[in-house]
């Protein structure tokens, strides 16, 4: 009878242990809002050259069957170094609510490629947005943008692979701008 | 001057797309092959090793190719696990005006289906598989598969992508029998 005790008694605190670890996905509405920021991008050419940085800035908000994210990076690179080149690059995509909670499908339209995909996913913290195409030539690219939702803001992972190669990564910290 | 620099360019030029290797044609792949390869799985960090015995037929189909192929998992010695036996199918059409194969009917990944592809270049025949797990998460598995100049091995490197990350490698080589 003490054994049984004990082995309740462990299982019980096994469970409180282990239930907090696994953490629920948060509902869409968390991360609609405006956030800004900057980070650093690493692609393969960086390697011989320097990392670039840029600024970013993305929008989320609901529509009647899902939410509409609109991310714009300024990058700055090339040119003079004191005065380097400023690009400006928006992107706006609407993602419509699927059966399942946690996932979206894009629709068609900007941002994505021709014949390509998008869509976009929440685990735990964070809201992943994928972009996948495949070009004429049966080569194929994954964008993934994957937003976690922290104390302070958004952190950010971008990352690009084309054919299994990771060509591009993009890491940012963005804080959530007052409504 | 001028004369020079046009000898010199015709040099450069016989001398660069020599160097680029012609894909080789779909009915090189035709054949059956059997084979063993190593699996290298990372589970969660954890590195996990298991041979698999393959085979694999390639056969025309229309303009396109079917593909079939089996891989029996070797149990580890003492595991008292059985033969794990896996089989897949796939036929494409005719290529496009690029080389590209695709099934007669492609699939919608988020939907649970999949999506599939496949191309040749210069000796080696890709296969791609896009799949979406129930949870959102994307799974991309491609199989090169690159012939000897006799056209009599093949040599078979599988690798498994789960959102960005390599989970699975599977290297090894078969020998044409039929």
């Amino acid at each position: 009878m003490k054994r049984a005790t004990i082995a309740l008694a462990a299982i019980g605190c096994w469970l409180a242990l282990a239930l907090p670890a696994i953490a629920a996905d948060l509902n869409i509405k968390a991360f609609f809002g405006k956030f800004t920021g900057s980070g650093i991008a690493q692609s393969e050419d960086s390697i011989y050259f320097a990392t670039t940085v840029r600024d970013t800035d993305v929008e989320m908000a609901p529509t009647p069957d899902g939410f509409r994210a609109t991310w714009t990076t300024v990058l700055r690179q090339g040119g003079d170094p004191s005065k380097p080149n400023v690009r400006r690059r928006s992107t706006t995509m609407d993602f419509v609510q699927q059966p399942q909670l946690n996932q979206f499908k894009a629709k068609p339209g900007e941002g994505i490629p021709p014949g390509g995909q998008a869509w976009a996913r929440i685990n735990g913290n964070t809201l992943t947005v994928y972009i996948f195409s495949v070009d004429e030539n049966g080569m194929y690219e994954i964008q993934t943008y994957a937003r976690t939702l922290t104390g302070a803001g958004m952190d950010l992972t971008f990352s690009r692979i084309k054919d299994g190669e990771e060509t591009r990564t993009v890491k940012a910290k963005l804080s959530r701008m007052a409504n | 001057m001028v004369r020079f620099l046009a000898a010199l360019s015709v040099i450069f030029l016989a001398w660069t797309t020599g160097a680029a290797a012609a894909d080789i044609p779909l009915k090189s792949f035709f054949g059956k092959f059997r084979g063993s390869a190593v699996a290298e799985t990372d589970a969660a960090k954890k590195l996990d090793f298991a041979m698999r015995d393959l085979d694999v037929t390639i056969s025309p189909k229309g303009d396109g190719f079917e593909i079939s192929w089996t891989s029996n998992q070797r149990p580890i010695p003492g595991s008292g696990n059985k033969v794990s036996k896996r089989e897949n199918d796939v036929a494409f059409l005719a290529p496009n005006e690029n080389g590209v194969y695709k099934p007669e009917q492609q699939g919608d990944p988020l939907t649970g289906g999949n999506l599939s592809w496949a191309r040749i270049e210069n000796r080696t025949l890709f296969v791609h598989v896009l799949t979406i797990g129930e949870r959102g998460a994307y799974e991309l598995q491609s199989y090169a598969r690159t012939l000897s100049p006799d056209g009599n091995e093949m040599k078979l490197l599988f690798t498994r992508y789960h959102d960005n990350e390599r989970v699975r490698q599977v290297s090894g080589t078969l020998k044409r029998y039929q």
